[in-house]
């Protein structure tokens, strides 16, 4: 069923797919304190008209993706969960449109490279909806019990040492550029009260946030209301904020154009009626300002069972099959942004010199000849209902040049456990997340025991080294010549080892709205700038 | 009621429950041969073997399927339906409310589908051959062959899409809002209760036709009942009897068919549960719910029994 | 009663049987619209104006247009030679999957009616429970038990089917297990499956071959709704439920992609459905009003509850 597929997809993907557009800021740099800014509200750069913010009002969004989970964080993950999280609970810091990290319930932190540590300064007079104080004790109260539920993002954290009421220190476990970031945004903070009485939290929430979570129906609606004792003065704006989730999107659509909401998300995967949208020219699209993509979609074969796609050649005559640019114009009006490495174009870790994929039948039967198939072979697409259109498609063009495809349709935790485990037959689908860090993100597919794909693949000497290598490597332009030296090595048209098959497009998603919504900082930097503290509705 | 009645409603009852044993068996025996497993799914790809390990045997899938299904039942008897790992808490809380929203939905659509199907049967039949009997079947017959979430499109297409009077979707709780309740629900609720009516109606027709050609109607007749006392005292009661006695199903198949209009018009029912239990392979919420539904029908089955009684004067 | 013992054939080939049922016109024109859907099945290939798998990516979701009168779909396909592909899709499901449950239920029936005893009251229990859970809700549990494809679809739909099938044929072999010529059978030392099969099955067969014209509609709207719940036929297989349910996406842009392949589901059940009821009404008079309305999800329901309870409160 169509509307389930992004929402486990996203679930699958875990955290992994949470981690976001980091790209902007990297991860290399942090071994300096970023300069710590103290001032209030510093999330919340107002572009507001000179009348100044109304208050009140509800603020209703529609989106596709449900959260099982609201008010216990540990277990939300993936950017769907995110939508929710951020009306009731904070982070201790957050990134603004440029990507750039901004100070939330931690006013500075430093990061001693040498012991390694992190020491946090904590924002003082903050309370949790139930009065508790936001303290150090909270903070290490809820990394232990992130840790307690397996989170990776905690899991390079030793020991946590508070030293007052204000202030902690982080030891961690062995250096690595990524702790940071994946410590100070993907830990939101509960009051421990609530911690220690999890059930409390199943349909409500107890955060620091500018809502709690007032009314909840896990396939359908989160309505949260204002939170009287935000520690922000004056804010929030509005008096309450709905969530509603509405799986279709050309329902979502109609009814947003009818108004019945204010905000609408929508995924790539509905072009038309982006397009629609667009066309109307009454809304204001959210676009991500820092130009990176959260996700590529892909099309992967398994390698690692004994069948032709073993052979590297087989794999690349299928990247010469794809016709990128008719996919794009049939299923994405022309509209996405293609790619065919483990990157963005134009991101730092993206290279461009390399041999690129052109569409070219003629070179795909050259190489399955060369392989030993010279007419061709019979193999399976793997797909979940909301590709199968582009599936279908590429199943026609790779049957061209002699791959015959047999179109297995799935459902979504059977598409799960294939990747989870390794064990799809053929081609499937390839959802990766493409940050820049390499040996974080592609990690995890390609590691002997990755979490994602890994165990359908084959892992060459040659890259596991180079992986290995841009692990250790602590100097930025080092690893990203690395890093662009792996991508040759997978993804070069005539040498690489194709290992993740062939990319397709970016994966980046809009937020519509109409105008009288301010200061929502929707999509910016994705979900991560996403904050509704200082929103307000100018009507 | 007579002695004979209560001995039906009796023997009936232990039946059902004979039967709704026979479900809960027959249920978990379908769960285990699904594929996929629970606890792999809620997890997702980053779980680690203990992690697991450890919510397996939280939720008792360790254990052996007797076992396993020993615990639901005896469970049920103890008033627990057990937990939901999808949904991280019991799932009496997720099933119930959410019956009553499919409740809220089928019980008007089927209560407008039946009284508006019988009153047209009655009028089909009265015209017999006549301009209007033909119009009347010619719609019913479409009605039963529409596939019901085509229709529900089509008048998401007209109402919602061409003439915005009506939204497309989306549900608000009664209690919120009713004027919203019904504004969301009346496309719904009209959808069902079409495919209901049009089937009624062409039974009620052909029972009353049979009805028309017994001797007792003549007799009546001829004893100087007049025709409408005639219609709604000996033909209506009559004809009456094969449409009762398939009420309970027909509920049991409404409820059934919400999940399709629950998935078209994103209503959070019990459909829409079932649906998402599925594709997660949160088994003991589908288990729950199929039972639910299946004492659902047992119980209607049980009514109409009880009204057969009272209007099958062969029962006296 | 003379009917009963003429056997099936006999009656069949009385030209009364054919009279009766063609004797209305708009039958006949239902039966030649089926025979032509047939035709346009089995010459897909000649009859279609495009390969309904070619994708035309440059040229999708077009309106209607002299080189495609129903326009294209999300890939470029053809939306008419889909639909005329479609029907070979709707006709395999709706034969194969009654086939299917037919088999199986005419044997339980039969099993269940002749041995008596624990025998019968498991297997009618087991068909109980079957019948307490929603076709739809069984065929989607079974679906995702047998996985995608057009031979599990139809396995899953006749499955769910078997109940109506089990409860008919025991109803009638209880009703001529001890007529004469069936103990003289037993008399003269036939073998009691010979028994069966040479003089009780022969008696089964009319009521069997009206509940199957009756369930073929029923079959072929379950298919649609599997597919929408996009538990169907896997893609690109042309069928006409995917095409509904594909369809939706485009309903405010193109909504003919979603309204084409509906109005071709509602033609032909309407038309199974029209000869159903004509072919029950000639075959068994007495049979009118109690049978299927070809209703989507419970075919036989009326009929199966109907009869066995109307003799159990006659007997009480």
């Amino acid at each position: 069923m169509k509307k389930i597929d992004r929402r486990s997809f996203l679930k699958g993907m875990g955290i992994s797919a949470a981690a976001l557009g980091l790209a902007a800021c990297g991860g290399s740099d942090s071994s300096s304190a970023p300069a710590a800014s103290s001032s209030a509200g510093a999330g919340a750069a107002s572009s507001a008209p000179a009348s100044g913010p109304k208050k009140g009002g509800t603020l209703r969004l529609c989106y596709n993706n449900p959260i099982a989970s609201p008010g216990y964080t540990p277990r939300a993950s993936g950017n769907a969960a995110l939508y929710y999280l951020t009306c009731s609970y904070e982070n201790l810091f957050t990134y603004d449109a440029d990507g750039a990290l901004v100070p939330k319930l931690a006013t500075a932190w430093e990061v001693n490279a040498e012991e390694p540590s992190i020491t946090w300064t904590l924002r003082e007079g903050v309370q949790f909806a139930d009065g508790e104080p936001f303290n150090a004790e909270a903070v290490k109260r809820n990394i232990e019990e992130y840790q307690a539920n397996n989170r990776t993002e905690v899991a390079n954290i030793a020991e946590c040492q508070v030293i007052d009421d204000t202030h902690i220190k982080m030891l961690m476990a062995e250096p690595n550029s990524s702790t940071l970031e994946s410590v100070g945004f993907f830990v939101f903070y509960m009051s421990p009260k609530a911690i220690d009485n999890p059930s409390s939290l199943d349909a409500a929430t107890c955060g620091t946030g500018p809502f709690q979570l007032t009314e909840f129906e896990t396939n359908a609606y989160a309505i949260y209301t204002r939170n009287d004792n935000y520690w922000q003065e004056g804010l929030p704006y509005l008096d309450s904020v709905e969530i509603t989730v509405v799986t279709e999107s050309s329902t979502g659509s109609t009814a947003f154009r009818a108004n019945e909401y204010d905000m609408f998300w929508i995924g790539l995967t509905s072009p038309t009626i982006q397009q629609e949208l667009i066309n109307e020219g009454i809304y204001i699209k959210e676009d991500n300002q820092n130009g990176m993509g959260v996700e590529t979609l892909g099309l992967v074969p398994n390698s690692a069972i004994d069948s032709p796609w073993a052979d590297a050649k087989v794999r690349r005559a299928m990247c010469y099959a794809i016709d990128c640019d008719a996919i794009n114009a049939a299923f994405l009006m022309g509209a996405a942004q293609m790619t065919d490495q483990w990157a963005v174009p134009g991101s730092v870790t993206y290279n461009d010199d390399i041999n690129h994929y052109t569409y070219n039948p003629e070179r795909a039967k050259e190489l399955l000849a060369e392989a030993g198939y010279p007419d061709g072979f019979d193999t399976n697409i793997v797909t979940v209902s909301t590709y199968s259109d582009m599936f279908t498609a590429i199943a026609n063009m790779l049957s061209a040049v002699g791959i015959r495809c047999t179109i297995q349709q799935v459902d979504a935790a059977t598409n799960n456990q294939l990747f989870a485990d390794g064990t799809w037959e053929g081609l499937m689908a390839h959802y990766a997340t493409v940050s820049p860090d390499l040996g974080l993100y592609m990690g995890r597919h390609l590691d002997y025991n990755g979490a994602y794909y890994a165990k359908g693949i084959q892992h060459p000497g040659y890259e596991m080294e180079l992986l290995e290598e841009i692990r250790r490597c602590m100097d930025t332009e080092e690893k990203h010549a690395l890093e662009k030296e792996l991508q040759a090595a997978i993804y070069d048209a005539e040498t690489g080892s194709c290992l993740f098959g062939r990319p397709l497009y970016v994966n980046t998603s809009s937020m519509y709205k109409y105008d009288y919504v301010i200061d929502d900082h929707a999509t910016e930097a994705f979900t991560a700038s996403w904050d509704l503290s200082a929103c307000w509705l100018n009507k | 009621m007579s002695k004979h009645l209560l001995k039906m409603i009796g023997k009936r009852m232990l039946q059902s429950c004979v039967t709704i044993l026979f479900v809960t068996l027959f249920v978990f025996a379908l769960i285990q041969m699904v594929p996929g497993d629970p606890v792999a799914n809620y997890l997702g790809a980053s779980a680690t073997e203990e992690q697991i390990e450890y919510y397996r045997h939280l939720y008792g899938f360790d254990q052996p399927v007797i076992l396993q299904y020993l615990n639901w039942v005896t469970g049920l008897f103890r008033g627990t339906m057990g937990q939901s790992i999808s949904y991280q808490s019991e799932i009496a809380d997720i099933i119930l409310p959410r019956l009553a929203v499919t409740l809220s939905m089928v019980a008007p659509a089927f209560v407008i589908g039946t009284l508006t199907g019988v009153l047209l049967g009655i009028v089909a039949a009265k015209n017999r051959g006549k301009w209007l009997d033909s119009v009347i079947c010619f719609f019913a017959n479409i009605g039963v062959s529409m596939p019901m979430f085509w229709l529900g499109m089509m008048g998401m297409l007209v109402f919602a899409l061409r003439l915005r009077v009506l939204p497309s979707s989306g549900y608000v709780p009664m209690e919120r809002d009713f004027t919203e309740w019904l504004r969301h629900m009346v496309m719904p609720i009209i959808v069902m209760s079409l495919g209901v009516n049009a089937s009624i109606l062409r039974l009620t027709r052909s029972s009353m036709l049979e009805v028309m050609r017994q001797d007792y109607v003549t007799t009546a007749r001829a004893k100087g009942v007049s025709r409408r006392g005639v219609t709604f005292r000996h033909q209506l009661r009559n004809s009456l009897i094969p449409i009762v006695t398939t009420l309970g199903s027909r509920l049991g198949t409404m409820v059934g068919s919400t999940v399709l209009i629950e998935s078209l018009f994103v209503i959070p029912g019990l459909g829409s549960v079932m649906m998402n239990g599925i594709s997660t392979r949160d088994f003991m919420l589908v288990a729950n719910g199929v039972l639910v539904i299946s004492i659902f029908v047992a119980l209607c089955n049980l009514v109409v029994d009880i009204l057969y009684g009272i209007i099958d004067p062969r029962t006296r | 009663m003379d009917t009963k013992k003429q056997g099936l054939l006999g009656r069949l080939r009385s030209s009364r049987v054919l009279r009766v049922m063609f004797g209305r016109k708009i039958i006949v024109v239902c039966a030649a619209l089926v025979v032509l859907m047939i035709l346009v099945a089995i010459f897909a290939p000649v009859i279609a104006p495009y390969d309904p798998n070619q994708d035309d990516l440059y040229n999708v979701l077009k309106g209607c247009s002299p080189e495609h009168w129903l326009g294209t779909d999300a890939n470029g396909r053809d939306v008419l030679s889909r639909i005329i592909y479609g029907a070979r899709v709707s006709f395999i499901v709706g034969v194969v999957s009654v086939l299917i449950s037919s088999v199986i239920g005419i044997a339980l029936g039969l099993v269940s009616g002749m041995a008596g005893g624990v025998a019968d009251a498991f297997i009618m229990r087991v068909m109980d429970a079957m019948q307490a859970i929603p076709m739809l809700i069984l065929a989607m549990f079974l679906g995702a038990i047998l996985g995608q494809g057009l031979g599990n679809v139809c396995l899953a739909i006749g499955i769910s089917m078997v109940p109506g099938y089990a409860r008919v044929t025991r109803g009638q072999v209880l009703s001529v297990r001890n007529a004469d010529y069936v103990t003289a059978g037993v008399l003269c030392g036939a073998s009691p499956i010979r028994n069966t099969l040479v003089h009780v099955f022969p008696n089964c067969l009319s009521v069997n071959i009206v509940t199957m014209t009756a369930s073929l509609g029923g079959a072929i709207l379950a298919e649609a709704n599997l597919s929408f719940l996009g538990m169907g036929i896997a893609p690109p297989a042309a069928s006409w439920g995917a095409m509904v349910s594909g369809g939706y996406k485009y309903l405010s842009t193109q909504p003919v992609i979603a309204i084409a392949p509906g109005v071709a589901i509602i033609i032909l059940v309407l038309c199974c459905n029209m000869c159903g009821d004509a072919l029950r009404d000639a075959l068994d008079p007495k049979l009118r009003g109690t049978l299927g309305s070809g209703h989507a999800l419970h075919p036989k329901k009326k009929k199966a509850a109907a009869r066995p309870r109307k003799s159990e409160s006659g007997v009480a």
